[in-house]
């Protein structure tokens, strides 16, 4: 085997369980995302699911060793970070209408 | 499909489902030792495919921190989902980010796990228990409110969400397309193994992905335009096609 | 650099400049139309008044530099040249000067070029379309001043005088047609500028509809000039094959259509018979927009139109013949019913299109210097007399009719002076501009060769009568006699964009009033000291009044002295120009082109002058005696003439003959369609319809707007999917 440093230990079975580690956080991010009410839980789900992500690219990155997956992460988290200012952004406007975060009171807002 | 695989998945959805806040905390409590049950699961799990699936190399686990962290970042992922005060769950969402950042340096990437951090844990969050504390007008103490305490649909959320997971996972675990991991170990060979430091991410980010990170620059920026025209509190009713008054039909 | 433009020859030094003139124009445009609302807002006036005074500047040069050896001394100053170099510069000129700046489009071999195409035509053109603009934009600052979107009127502006510029200065058809649009989209904007009107968005749809049609002309004929002619340069259609005989007999059919439609082009846009119907409609707009777009420059454009094509037009006599014959038929319709008109504005609109009918007359019998200059002329006399009963509508506080005013000449001298004047050269007094240059077309007609040019003439002479009578009947009631002033006297115009409230106030003011004679009384005691003041208006507008009046005085002169040999400046000026046949039109002969007849033939000038003179005359007494001396007298006659005044009062009826011969069939047809229409859909399409309609019915609870179902509809269906790819493909 001619990988023998330590950074060889990276191995397929590692990179699945980064992977499967990936799929969970973004499932638990999934079921946030969809059984929360209200809008700010909703969105730190969608954060969950973003990290989860995230593993999974870096995981490659490392499995490849292509810095690939951690550009990807860092636009990752600049798409992150501009969601979750533009979305705050709107939740607060939302509450100054309604007066509440419940995300079915705006269920209204159908196309 | 592993029927252990099965087990866990099953387990962890029925812990996930009881622990969503419905106000009632014996339940809470219950999934939570029925989650224990299915990472415990899940792990012998991992362990016994390793063994079988790739018996050269399984001296090579993962080693302890990855347990450790991916632990950590798990249960305070459910954390999040399912406390029902927001505040708390920001709380959680900041441990499971130091914990990703973890497992970011055992993957050897320091600087983005400094960076998630920094922007997460530091910005982000921040932003996040701002807008919590502004928008709910309780706050920490008072009790959370009803559409925090009970959640919606939280069976079907579960049911969706871990058949996805489980079709994931599958796909993981047996269905393992060919070329993917065949394909990275000789690459990974190949390439030798010197350390991917932050040189080959800068070098990468500035000529492979220029343009790119110039756009995502417009886009902070776009952004931030916009979550100040969002958040202004009266938006002008512009007298903006010319002076005099306004016209009267 | 300095040196580079040294080296330039005196032509392309021209052709920069020219190309320079509708840059101004437009940067104003953007600058008012990005900076008006927030920043310049009152002051949106002054880039629109920089932009066309330095466009203006430009114009005067390329004028000069294209005069025929008559202003040797300014050129010689202004150029830096010797006095003997001065007077080489205007008659080395070739016959055009062209030159294409880039491209604005190209596809394969077909190129159309940004370039310019100067000759004596468009130099005038854009000389005097600029000039008058220039008073026009000062005018407008006063005029316009305080109301809503002032900003805007003054970036609509910018833009018809960049696109008024741009057709006048093209050197082919597509850039004209992008002229003539922008030209067309600016009149539709400004005529509905006060868009809470609705008879101001009427009329606003009405031009822009009845131009269509004359567009969609225009454009059917530059497509046929590029197949005929495979290109859309004035320089390569004019001086082309056109010039030879087998490519013209080989083109028959083509050489019919190409004029016929340019004529219908033409006629949309300079509202001669079939569709004025637009242009006294289109009086809803601002008062100096009337002036500018309606009266001096836009309407004019299908003068240049036909001028510029005259070579064209001259290998097909009948339709030039056409041009002429409707263009008189135009001028006397529009002067019967401005006889009858009881709105200052909608007199003059209707006089505006009767003297476009002169000039096409005098493009009919190829007299196209004479047009040109009547083009020229009147743009003076018009936008004088435009911009006057401006002054009147803004003083009268919006108030227009002629029977609820009187004797304003003790309120407004200065206007009254400037008004004057313009009824005397619109009434063709002798000395005054509109004389000049309407006797030109009028002995043009007379000496025709075509036999039609006589009779041309005569019904020329019987409107130039009416003329006269229907300028003085709206000056005498207007300015002299009692002083009776309407009851919204001295009140701001109100404005289409007031309030609500406010209109109603106007509206209850304006209602106490109905009784014509009590009009001085009640407006003394109620507004005594409003009375007092000058009606004038600030200084701004009556200043272009002063310079509109002075030039309506001397510029008819232009066509008497300053040219040579007997000439007048502008025709020795306008004699490069292929439009003309000399004073005698001769049918193009084999050889040649022009023919000059011979000067025995002519009726002599003078002859024709003191005709015109005296009807002028005549005219004016016919109105000084109905409408000043004996204005019961006029009543009597108009009963008399019941039913004539009447058919007068509503146009000829032609927006009625329109409405029920062309819009209600259509309107049937339409209804018929709608029938048939109905009866398919009933059938067929709504057995289509309602399958969808029950699907929907199935999938509608799932569109309940809550975000979790439709995440969890995506999210099951990508398991669903990855499931089936893994278990079915495999």
């Amino acid at each position: 085997m001619m990988i023998t440093h330590a950074t060889s230990s990276f191995s397929d079975p590692v990179l699945v369980r980064y992977l499967a580690l990936g799929a969970v956080l973004f499932a638990i991010g999934l079921v946030g995302f969809m059984a929360r009410r209200n809008m700010i839980m909703i969105f730190l789900s969608t954060e969950i699911m973003f990290q989860g992500v995230a593993i999974n690219l870096i995981a490659f990155s490392r499995y490849y060793h292509n810095a690939d997956g951690q550009s990807f992460v860092i636009f990752l988290l600049t798409v992150a970070a501009a969601e979750a200012s533009l979305a705050l952004g709107l939740v607060v406007m939302l509450f100054r209408h309604r007066q509440t975060l419940n995300v079915d009171a705006w269920s209204d807002m159908q196309g | 499909m592993d029927y252990p695989l099965i087990i866990a998945t099953a387990c962890g959805a029925i812990a996930l489902y009881l622990m969503m806040p419905r106000g009632q905390g014996w339940l809470v409590k219950l999934g939570a030792l029925i989650g224990v049950l299915a990472l415990a699961s899940g792990l012998s799990y991992l362990t016994h495919w390793a063994s079988v699936q790739f018996p050269a190399q399984h001296a090579g686990g993962p080693g302890i921190f990855f347990y450790a962290f991916a632990l950590i970042a798990v249960g305070s992922a459910v954390g999040v989902v399912c406390h029902p005060k927001p505040l708390y769950s920001a709380l959680y969402f900041v441990l499971m980010t130091l914990a990703i950042a973890g497992l970011f340096v055992l993957l050897m990437a320091e600087f983005i796990a400094v960076v998630l951090i920094i922007i997460y844990a530091g910005a982000i969050l921040v932003t996040y228990v701002f807008v919590i504390m502004l928008a709910s007008s309780s706050g920490v103490a008072a009790a959370a409110v009803d559409y925090d305490r009970i959640s919606a649909d939280p069976l079907i959320a579960v049911l969706v969400s871990f058949l996805l997971l489980g079709t994931v996972l599958e796909t993981l675990f047996t269905h393992r397309p060919h070329g993917f991991i065949a394909a990275g170990s000789t690459s990974l060979a190949a390439q030798g193994t010197h350390w991917l430091g932050l040189a080959a991410l800068g070098k990468n980010l500035y000529s492979q992905y220029t343009l790119p990170l110039e756009l995502a620059g417009v886009l902070m920026t776009i952004s931030l335009v916009g979550a100040v025209v969002i958040a202004r509190k009266n938006a002008p009713q512009t007298h903006m096609l010319g002076l005099g008054d306004m016209p009267a039909e | 650099m300095f040196q580079l433009i040294q080296q330039l020859t005196f032509h392309h030094k021209a052709e920069i400049l020219a190309g320079l003139i509708p840059l101004f124009p437009l940067a104003a445009m953007v600058i008012i139309a990005l900076f008006g609302g927030k920043i310049l807002k009152g002051r949106a006036h002054v880039p629109a008044i920089i932009g066309i005074a330095c466009s203006f500047f430009l114009a005067i040069l390329l004028l000069l530099i294209f005069d025929v050896g008559q202003f040797n001394g300014i050129k010689a100053a202004l150029f830096h040249v010797t006095a003997a170099q001065a007077n080489q510069i205007g008659a080395l000129s070739p016959e055009f000067l062209q030159m294409k700046f880039s491209t604005w489009i190209s596809a394969g071999g077909f190129s159309i070029p940004f370039g310019v195409y100067l000759d004596p035509l468009s130099v005038l053109f854009v000389s005097f379309v600029t000039g008058i603009s220039l008073l026009i934009f000062i005018y407008s600052s006063g005029y316009m001043e305080g109301d809503y979107g002032y900003f805007r009127f003054f970036a609509y502006l910018s833009m018809f005088v960049t696109a008024m510029t741009i057709l006048v200065l093209a050197n082919n058809f597509l850039l004209v047609y992008l002229g003539w649009e922008g030209v067309g989209l600016a009149s539709y904007l400004l005529v509905g500028y006060y868009y809470p009107k609705r008879s101001a968005r009427d009329a606003a749809t009405k031009a822009f509809i009845v131009n269509r049609i004359g567009d969609t002309c225009f454009a059917i004929a530059i497509f046929m000039i590029y197949l005929t002619f495979h290109s859309l340069n004035f320089a390569n259609v004019f001086y082309g094959p056109l010039q030879s005989a087998s490519f013209r007999a080989a083109h028959q059919s083509m050489m019919f259509w190409i004029p016929l439609l340019l004529m219908f082009g033409a006629f949309a846009k300079s509202a001669q018979f079939p569709l004025h119907v637009w242009l006294p409609d289109a009086m809803e707009g601002p008062t100096p927009v009337s002036a500018l777009i309606h009266a001096a420059t836009m309407v004019t454009a299908g003068v240049y139109l036909i001028a510029r094509c005259m070579p064209i037009f001259m290998h097909d006599l009948p339709v030039l013949h056409l041009v002429g014959i409707i263009g008189t038929f135009t001028a006397f319709m529009a002067a019967t019913i401005a006889m009858c008109q009881y709105d200052l504005k909608r007199i003059w609109a209707y006089s505006t299109v009767s003297q476009l009918g002169y000039m096409f007359m005098g493009l009919g019998v190829a007299a196209g210097s004479a047009a040109v200059f009547h083009v020229f002329t009147h743009a003076f006399f018009k936008a004088l007399l435009f911009l006057s009963s401006g002054s009147v509508m803004h003083a009268m506080g919006g108030e227009l009719d002629i029977r609820k005013m009187s004797g304003l000449r003790k309120r407004m001298p200065i206007t009254t002076i400037c008004l004057l004047v313009g009824a005397l050269s619109l009434a063709g007094f002798p000395g005054w501009a509109g004389f000049f240059s309407k006797d030109e077309i009028l002995s043009a007609a007379m000496n025709s060769t075509w036999s039609g040019g006589p009779w041309l003439a005569v019904i020329g002479l019987l409107t130039a009568l009416l003329t006269a009578y229907y300028t003085f009947r709206a000056f005498f009631r207007v300015f002299m006699g009692d002083l009776v002033l309407p009851q919204t006297a001295g009140l701001h115009e109100p404005s289409a964009f007031a309030l609500p409230a406010e209109s109603d106030h106007d509206h209850h003011q304006a209602h106490g009033a109905d009784d014509p004679s009590q009009h001085g009384h009640d407006a003394h005691a109620g507004h005594g000291q409003q009375r007092n003041t000058s009606f004038d208006g600030p200084i701004t507008m009556w200043g272009p009044l002063v310079i509109l009046a002075i030039g309506a005085t001397l510029v008819g002169w232009l066509g008497v002295f300053g040219g040579h040999g007997d000439q007048g400046w502008i025709q020795s000026f306008l004699a490069r120009v292929p439009m003309n046949s000399g004073i005698h039109y001769v049918p193009t002969p084999p050889g040649g082109l022009f023919l000059p007849a011979a000067a025995a033939d002519r009726l002599s000038p003078a002859i024709g002058m003191s005709i015109g003179g005296i009807l002028a005359v005549a005219g004016i007494l016919i109105a000084l005696y109905f409408h000043l001396i004996n204005r019961h007298a006029a009543e009597v006659v108009k009963s008399a003439l019941r039913p004539l005044a009447t058919f007068l009062e509503n146009k000829w009826y032609i927006d009625e003959i329109y409405h029920y011969g062309i819009v209600k069939p259509l309107w049937y047809v339409g209804r018929m369609l709608y029938g048939v229409d109905h009866l398919v859909d009933g059938i067929v399409v709504n057995f289509f319809g309602y399958f969808p309609q029950f699907v929907g019915w199935l999938l509608k609870p799932t569109q309940s707007g809550r975000l979790r179902y439709y995440a969890i509809g995506m999210v099951s269906g990508l398991a669903l999917v990855i499931l089936g790819v893994l278990y079915l493909l495999r």
